[in-house]
């Protein structure tokens, strides 16, 4: 009876580290993807992407390089960690196809809508619509996942998303004639990486998080230079010479080891993201995810104080902010107990 | 054609019914042994994952000899469920498999 109930003590306590883990890879997964925005922001302002022509042109080149060159980064990581093989296996069955779905709905749909919307309103409008993908995502995961998404989660991940939307918050100036169809873009980008978690966490139900991720950025890399680039210098944008660009000016500028480290942090964030998915669910990875807003302010105030590139402006909006994401968080991951059981099935 | 790890797992405990981790290492040594992933805490990982979204089960708890936990685990209706997302000739061994029903 007492070696029963020692074993039952011992499952419990492996079954909290796995829910803990999952917490904390949560975490780095949002503090990550905030340093990504920082240092693009930098690349973004540095040549070759500074002197793209095209209004969404740089943007969509630093996607697709960071989904690219990220993949090859997630390459690298599952080959020293033994699973090379893997991907091949994966891309040759459903789970992995469903992966690559996931992929073209959060990877590419949603940026391109992101940018390209960001450009007919503003930063504010793009910022706030596209910060309510948690709550897409985890609206789409209690409906198809059953995932198990009490009250208090609810309520963390709605105060974790109001926490971003007030962050990036600057009051709108000036004239914008497509203004609509920017916000019907903006609102796509929410639904794509709505979409794209629900459908990445049904595929790493049968797959290894760091192999759907792998298949995630290489996918979206390809997606982007073969099929959105040719959009792109249809309407007077020079993708691909500004890609070719990166190899002569950027690397007298320095740009291309900014997009190493970027496309690093992308294979980084994307990775404890997946992971975080897979063990603590959408809805909770969703809101630890959106705290990047909080993270990206933090990060640009300090490299605002060793770099010019970066421009830090405080102001009320990032305190207010910054409360509600941690209000959010702290509701969202307390009780670690509950992540035992991640769905009602 | 070898299925992406996770998956094996979850067939394997729809072939052959309810095991622990040492008999599932035992189990895909031959054709996942090579390869560097293929490690016991992996396998524990994947399983502790596959439980956590309910496709298999404890359906026993024990202590080894040096105090290890020891977890048998089946897999559950839900488990089965997604062997429909099997490859063809998977589909049809684990169709024809006489393995212990859950629990």
């Amino acid at each position: 009876m007492a070696r029963v109930m020692k074993a039952e003590e011992m499952r419990a306590a492996v079954d909290l580290r796995h829910a803990k883990t999952g917490l904390g890879v949560g975490a780095i997964a949002g503090a990550t993807y905030g340093l990504v925005g920082v240092v693009g922001g930098i690349a973004l302002a540095w040549d070759p992407l500074a002197s793209a022509t095209g209004i969404v042109t740089a943007a969509l080149v630093l996607a697709a390089l960071q989904m690219a060159v990220g993949g090859v980064w997630v390459t690298l990581f599952n080959v020293v960690t033994g699973r090379e093989r893997e991907i091949f296996r994966t891309l040759r069955t459903k789970p992995g196809l469903v992966v690559m779905a996931g992929s073209l709905f959060g990877g590419v749909l949603a940026m391109v809508g992101f940018w390209i919307g960001l450009s007919m309103t503003t930063p504010a409008y793009a910022l706030a619509i596209s910060a309510m993908f948690p709550i897409v995502g985890s609206i789409f995961a209690g409906i198809f996942l059953k995932e198990r998404i009490l009250r208090r989660v609810w309520l963390g991940v709605a105060l974790a998303v109001l926490g971003a939307i007030v962050v990036g918050w600057t009051p709108p100036e000036g004239e914008y004639p497509h203004f609509y169809l920017g916000l019907v873009l903006c609102g796509l980008a929410t639904l794509g990486w709505g979409l794209e978690g629900v459908i990445a966490a049904f595929g790493m139900d049968m797959v290894d998080p760091a192999v759907a991720v792998n298949i995630r950025e290489l996918t979206a890399g390809l997606v982007f230079i073969l099929f959105v680039f040719p959009f792109v210098v249809l309407y007077g944008g020079d993708a691909y010479a500004t890609l070719g660009r990166l190899f002569t000016v950027g690397v007298s500028t320095g740009a291309i080891w900014l997009i190493l480290l970027c496309a690093g942090l992308q294979a980084t964030t994307d990775l404890t993201w997946y992971r975080a998915m897979n063990t603590t669910g959408v809805a909770r990875a969703m809101a630890l995810n959106v705290t990047y807003a909080f993270w990206g302010i933090l990060f640009g105030f300090l490299l605002s104080r060793v770099s010019q590139s970066v421009v830090f402006v405080f102001n009320g909006y990032l305190v207010v902010g910054a409360i509600f994401i941690v209000l959010g968080v702290i509701l969202v991951i307390a009780h670690p107990r509950e992540l035992v059981k991640l769905r009602n099935r | 054609m070898l299925l992406p790890l996770r998956f094996r797992v979850l067939t394997e405990l729809a072939l052959n019914g309810p095991q622990d981790v040492t008999v599932i290492l035992r189990a895909l040594e031959p054709d996942y042994g090579r390869e560097r992933q293929f490690k016991r805490a992996m396998l524990e990982n994947h399983l502790r994952s596959l439980s956590a979204v309910g496709l298999v089960e404890d359906v026993n708890l024990s202590l080894d000899e040096s105090g290890g936990l020891v977890r048998t685990v089946a897999i559950t209706d839900a488990g089965r469920d997604l062997l429909k997302y099997l490859p063809k000739d998977w589909r049809a061994r684990t169709a024809s498999s006489p393995a212990a029903p859950v629990g």
